[in-house]
């Protein structure tokens, strides 16, 4: 009984979920049949926090309005290398998680980025994170729909999109091992923005506002254009990788 | 003889309301210290001070590795493992007393309310404002996973409110919506 009714519930979830998957190895669908002939890959960047939630705040800078500043720049380097660019939120509003995650299901970029600046307790943290969320979930396939339809429980959604999400990741840290910055790869973490995420996804904590040299970095216009062209430079390598076009 | 006692009416009424008045102080004064009483015993009831003292590790950030770092703490050795857990989460929150530590949570970070059941889940009701970030979050609930789960077999899964309240996240980052253990860091 209790088994049935846990089945119910996975099957009222794909329904809310409402969405098809690619099968294992696919390429994400074109938006439309122009696109179709040359597919341009979606990139959908999802600057944290916003509205009431400023995020990390130190001596009058805060990580919402850095993160919203460091997704444009992104934005606009992508799409001047050929892709198109969607954002979960493009101004100081606040959206909630399950909308970004909604968004993201609904327009099924190649990959979303989320950005954010970090804190810690410690001086002895510094530089960027690059995180990605586990391989953990099980799709159950409705019978009779073949492949095409699954069910996903909302918090183990990602567990179908782990391995690319890994690759992304991946792709974002080599981008940003240059220089005197560590090797540092990527970092397996359940975190809040992944949560009932479908698509490739990573999250990149741009540096440390708690350190006073990287908020002095962050807080240097021409030190997040310089970011944003090393994170475009690693979506691209990841599109590459996946046989998108766009990403030159 | 009787008439000299007698009150005027307005006088009377003057008379009861500054009774009530007192006894409404009274009262109050009263349900203050039954409360403060009763936060008295709450606290004591962890240990009576009598109980033999052991060491446990308590978790805190490291000021020279971004990973966390620890420190030998005792404890009362209760006789109930949510009374030990209490303390050790205690000793957490007012951070390290050695060199090479720094705390794990901002300062004014207090314990509400812990218990633990049958199934292994340490129920752990925190109150404080989170600077946040993904590694300050990371930091501060790996040092109290680590602290309940290492020292107490009793704890195997932790599951953090805020205020009472089942919370998303510390700060918009690291995911609660489940219990955590060693396999969440």
């Amino acid at each position: 009984m209790r088994l049935r009714l846990q089945l119910a519930a996975l099957a009222l979830a794909a329904l809310l979920l409402c969405r098809s998957l690619p099968a294992e190895g696919a390429q994400p669908a074109p938006a439309s049949p122009s696109a179709q002939a040359q597919p341009q890959a979606l990139v959908l960047l999802d600057p944290g926090h916003g509205g009431d939630d400023l995020g990390v705040r130190v001596g009058g800078t805060d990580e919402a309005s850095l993160a919203l500043d460091l997704a444009q720049r992104l934005g606009a380097a992508l799409a001047a290398g050929g892709c198109q660019v969607a954002y979960t939120r493009d101004s100081a509003s606040g959206v909630s998680q399950e909308a970004r995650a909604r968004l993201a299901n609904r327009l099924r970029p190649a990959c979303m980025v989320s950005l954010h600046y970090n804190y810690s307790f410690s001086p002895a943290a510094r530089g960027w994170r690059v995180f990605v969320p586990p391989a953990q979930g099980r799709a159950v396939a409705l019978p009779g729909q073949g492949e095409n339809l699954v069910l996903l429980a909302w918090d183990q959604a990602q567990g179908q999109a782990a391995a690319l999400s890994h690759d992304l990741g991946a792709a974002l840290a080599a981008a940003l091992e240059t220089g005197a910055s560590a090797k540092r790869g990527v970092q397996v973490l359940r975190l809040a923005p992944f949560r009932g995420v479908t698509v490739p996804v990573a999250l990149v904590e741009a540096g440390f506002l708690s350190q006073p040299d990287e908020l002095k970095q962050a807080r240097d216009q021409a030190a997040r254009q310089a970011l944003a062209l090393r994170l475009a430079a690693g979506v691209q390598a990841y599109l590459r990788g996946r046989g998108f076009p766009g990403g030159r | 003889m009787l008439k000299a006692f007698r009150l005027h009416p307005w006088r009377g009424a003057a008379l009861l309301l500054a009774l009530l008045a007192l006894l409404a102080l009274a009262a109050h004064r009263l349900h203050r210290g039954h409360g403060l009483e009763a936060r008295k015993t709450a606290a004591s009831d962890l240990y009576t001070g009598r109980e033999p003292k052991g060491d446990i590790s308590v978790y805190f950030a490291s000021a020279t590795s971004p990973m966390p770092g620890r420190e030998a703490r005792a404890i009362y050795l209760t006789d109930s493992p949510a009374a030990r857990a209490h303390q050790a989460v205690q000793a957490l929150l007012q951070g390290p007393k050695g060199k090479g530590l720094l705390p794990a949570f901002p300062e004014g970070a207090s314990l509400l309310g812990l218990f633990i059941d049958k199934q292994g889940l340490c129920v752990v009701d925190l109150s404080l404002k989170h600077p946040g970030g993904t590694t300050g979050e990371y930091v501060s609930l790996y040092c109290l996973v680590h602290t309940l789960v290492d020292n107490f077999p009793e704890a195997q899964r932790v599951q953090v409110l805020l205020d009472g309240q089942r919370v998303d996240t510390l700060a918009g980052h690291f995911d609660l919506s489940q219990p955590l253990d060693r396999s969440s860091f």
